[in-house]
């Protein structure tokens, strides 16, 4: 049975054609995926979703590029999620007075990539900004941390392919919020679909759920149910307090919920030893960093690194696990660079942290403005 | 590019524009010309020039071979034009793979050889077009067709961008001919052809990487030894990933041609509703299956020698065809074992195809759903990267670990469990009839809720865009 054939006639090959009357059809098909689609997006408005940018491998890269033939007069800030949500873009321009701003942090990935390849290969000699997570900055993966490596090499192999999809994503994301790529995506929908499972079922970790919207220029606004519903926000604090409970590569739902309730309660166990460092290891970790440290500024470049809060049990988790005088004063005594720590100036504290990593929305401009003087101070 | 992008959307409907605008048909297939060369190149733009290179010289090698009745040459330009393309894909695809298999050997002897790491990158779609520009140069030679009126209409032949990457694998006297005379769709084509790709990526997006594809990376990831109803889950999910996204990137490539108003042949019909494995490929990748046929298993004697050489055949093409998807001996592995069970077939039709009962509707079903076991055994060597977690895979699905890990939630297992039901279901009770036919005698508001559903669905699914499977290949 072929739906294709030769026409006899002038040997042709052809394919065949239902007989259905097709203007009526697709006419009726539009009209009805136009209203369900704008159903779609009404219904998630609703549900307190606004338009939002992805965070993507490609947005990262645009901003990448820029910075490959950034001069002296740019900052670049680059880290982890924190830098995201707690350095707002706008306040730090208008504390400083200077337009020439990239952002290049990436959540949940470490700066150290990044950091060796702005160093490495490019000629960058303005300010380079390092926001410091514990947990990822000071972990054994950090240095080669393959979502930053990802990312890197995502940059350096971009594809017009990618670009183009980059941009054509760029039109329709400040307009739909049906569009976004995380929460609303099919896929995740039913993954949401809770459902009873097997006694011996063995789960993997708990995804990140939205924290947040974005802007073009990759600024994370925390997302206003994190900060109202208390039920998502103890959801997300859940999740981060979880890294100290995982026991192996998969957990019974059960017991990996309940130790997950102990930590946030405050009975956690410190980092598991494949993420913490040796003290042999951690003497090597910091000459490599000062190699480049080193190097970027022999070469005119500033570099100073910061520490952002962290507050409730996170805070207390990563103090344990990275106590501040074996990482964050080992690091800027090493490598000789200036650092930032949000203990060390009060200006820098008393802001809200609803699920105890980053801040509220409407904190980040005040935190922005103590911290961009500062910065400005310390590289004086 | 990528079918299931943004951004194609957006260069398909600028290349619909062009292509009925009131331009000289010369000038519109130079447009698509160049629209085929920026989808390639699109991916990584230096590889362009590999088509450019199989293009001119398949043509020119095509156009001495016709030029002339003297055997020798016409042998002399065969061979430049099947070295340079098996040479091509031989450095792309297996120099890393064969490298490795030298080294081994080298070391298995005593001798400490380590190579320099390779950096080989695989020109996307380059099993395709070869294959495509073979079979050009060999149907000349073969006297089965005569050269292309038009370099623009071989150039085109060669880089038809709606199937250049992911097949179907079109022979030049189905597609060459169509070049030579205006073409265009007209309101049913075109309608039936937006049909064929809401269909192509339904199948790609929205079962493929939404209901399946995560199920299948977690069980064929998973270092533990698995639960079977696990292991199943994942094998049954990769058998339908695998089906969804190769068939609905085919689907969707002919549609986009018939927007166009070309004609492509249909790759898949129903494959996992055959009975027996000949059935199996005359229903799964037949474009591939019959190049395969009249390129390699018939002109090394195909059943006309004997019947012991008749399975060497069999072995060799089936085994070829594996290597054909991937450098990796796990490849090598899926082909022999289809070789082994066309061969064995061969044997079972030949004590028992005569009886009366083998074609009882029962005994239909029974060959039918242990042919479909088989082929669901078969995709376990073509997903796992190693043998040892093949037949980790294997002795879970046969009840080896009972103990073993349970890893998919209630949720995935009863995604899996719906769409595989249904997939199968539906290729059983469409194995005769084509999608046309169904089509054709469903009533206009039916088809209206289906196409709106499907369109839906890729709608609300927009995700990361993920590559095609056989793009790799």
């Amino acid at each position: 049975m072929h739906s294709y054939t030769f026409n006899s006639k002038t040997e042709l090959f052809e394919r065949g054609v239902p007989k259905r009357p097709w203007g009526r059809i697709g006419l009726i098909a539009f009209l009805v995926v136009v209203a369900a689609t704008a159903g779609w997006e009404l219904y998630w408005r609703g549900q307190g979703y606004e338009p939002s940018y992805d965070s993507t491998d490609s947005s990262w890269s645009e901003f990448r590029a820029k910075a490959q033939n950034a001069g002296p007069e740019y900052t670049i800030i680059t880290g982890s999620s924190r830098a995201l949500f707690d350095i707002d873009l706008p306040t730090w321009r208008t504390e400083t007075g200077n337009e020439h701003l990239i952002q290049l942090a990436k959540e949940g990935a470490s700066p150290l990539p990044i950091v060796r390849d702005l160093v490495q290969n490019t000629n960058f000699s303005g300010t380079l900004i390092v926001s410091v997570a514990p947990g990822l900055f000071f972990s054994k993966r950090s240095m080669h941390d393959s979502d930053a490596e990802g990312l890197v090499k995502h940059y350096h192999n971009w594809s017009p392919a990618q670009k183009m999809e980059h941009w054509a994503n760029l039109l329709m994301e400040p307009t739909f919020v049906f569009v976004e790529k995380g929460a609303l995506n099919l896929g995740n929908l039913l993954q949401e679909m809770e459902m009873p499972n097997r006694p011996n079922y063995l789960a993997g970790y708990d995804g990140v759920p939205k924290l947040s919207n974005d802007t073009r220029e990759r600024q994370a606004r925390m997302w206003s149910k994190v900060v109202t519903d208390t039920a998502y926000a103890r959801r997300v604090r859940g999740i981060w307090m979880g890294f100290s409970a995982r026991t192996g590569p998969l957990m019974r739902p059960a017991d990996y919920a309940s130790k997950k309730a102990e930590a946030v309660a405050g009975q956690f166990m410190p980092m598991p030893p494949f993420i913490r460092f040796t003290p042999g290891e951690r003497d090597s970790f910091f000459m490599e960093i000062k190699s480049w440290t080193d190097q970027f500024r022999q070469r005119g470049g500033k570099i100073i690194f910061i520490r952002p809060p962290s507050a409730g049990m996170l805070y207390k988790l990563e103090e344990q696990s990275f106590p501040r005088k074996e990482t964050w004063d080992a690091l800027l005594e090493k490598t000789g660079v200036p650092g930032i720590h949000f203990e060390d100036h009060p200006e820098l504290q008393g802001f809200e942290l609803p699920e105890w990593s980053h801040l509220r929305a409407e904190h980040a401009p005040p935190f922005t403005k103590a911290l961009a003087r500062l910065v400005v101070s310390a590289l004086r | 590019m990528l079918f299931n992008s943004l951004s194609f959307f957006f260069f398909f409907a600028l290349l619909l524009g062009l292509h009925y605008a009131p331009l000289p048909w010369r000038v519109k297939k130079a447009n698509l010309l160049l629209a085929s060369y920026i989808f390639y190149a699109a991916w990584n733009p230096p590889f362009v020039v590999l088509l450019w290179l199989s293009t001119v010289v398949d043509w020119f090698a095509a156009k001495k071979i016709s030029q002339t009745e003297e055997p020798g040459r016409r042998r002399l330009f065969l061979w430049v034009s099947i070295v340079l393309n098996l040479g091509l894909l031989s450095y792309f695809k297996y120099g890393k793979f064969l490298l490795d298999n030298f080294t081994a050997i080298v070391q298995a002897a005593g001798i400490d050889y380590q190579p320099a790491a390779p950096d080989i990158i695989l020109p996307i779609g380059i099993s395709f077009y070869t294959f495509q520009t073979m079979a050009y140069t060999l149907d000349v030679y073969l006297r089965q067709t005569k050269p292309a009126g038009s370099f623009l209409d071989f150039a085109l032949f060669v880089t038809f961008f709606p199937q250049l990457v992911a097949g179907p694998i079109v022979r030049p006297t189905e597609l060459v001919p169509q070049f030579e005379t205006p073409k265009q769709a007209n309101l049913q084509q075109l309608m039936w052809g937006l049909g064929l790709l809401t269909l192509g990526l339904f199948q790609k997006m929205v079962v493929a990487d939404t209901l399946l594809s995560k199920t299948s990376d977690m069980v064929f990831g998973s270092e533990q030894a698995l639960h079977g109803l696990d292991a199943w889950m994942g094998v049954l999910a990769f058998s339908g990933q695998i089906f969804c996204d190769f068939a609905g990137y085919s689907t969707a490539a002919i549609g986009i041609a018939l927007c166009l108003g070309f004609a492509l042949p249909e790759n898949f019909h129903c494959p996992y509703g055959a009975v027996g494995f000949s059935d199996f490929w005359r229903r799964w990748h037949i474009t591939l299956s019959s190049w395969l046929r009249d390129y390699l298993y018939i002109p090394l004697g195909g059943n006309r020698l004997g019947a012991t050489r008749t399975y060497v055949n069999l072995m060799i093409t089936m085994v070829l065809g594996g290597l054909w998807h991937g450098a990796n001996w796990t490849f090598v592995a899926w082909g022999a074992l289809h070789g082994v069970y066309l061969s064995a077939e061969r044997v079972v039709r030949g004590w028992w195809g005569h009886k009366p009962w083998a074609s009882f509707p029962i005994v239909t079903m029974v060959f039918a759903v242990g042919t479909f076991y088989l082929i669901a055994l078969t995709w376990v060597f073509f997903r796992a990267t190693t043998f040892s977690k093949a037949g980790q895979l294997l002795a879970s699905m046969h009840g080896w670990h009972p103990e073993g890990a349970q890893i998919l939630p209630t949720t995935q297992i009863i995604l899996v469990a719906a769409t595989m039901t249904a997939m199968v279901g539906m290729h059983w009770s469409m194995r005769n009839v084509t999608l046309e036919a169904v089509v054709s005698r469903s009533p206009a508001w039916l088809v209206a809720a289906v196409w709106s559903v499907l369109l839906f669905s890729l709608i609300i699914n927009q995700g990361g865009g993920n590559a095609f499977i056989y793009f790799q290949f």
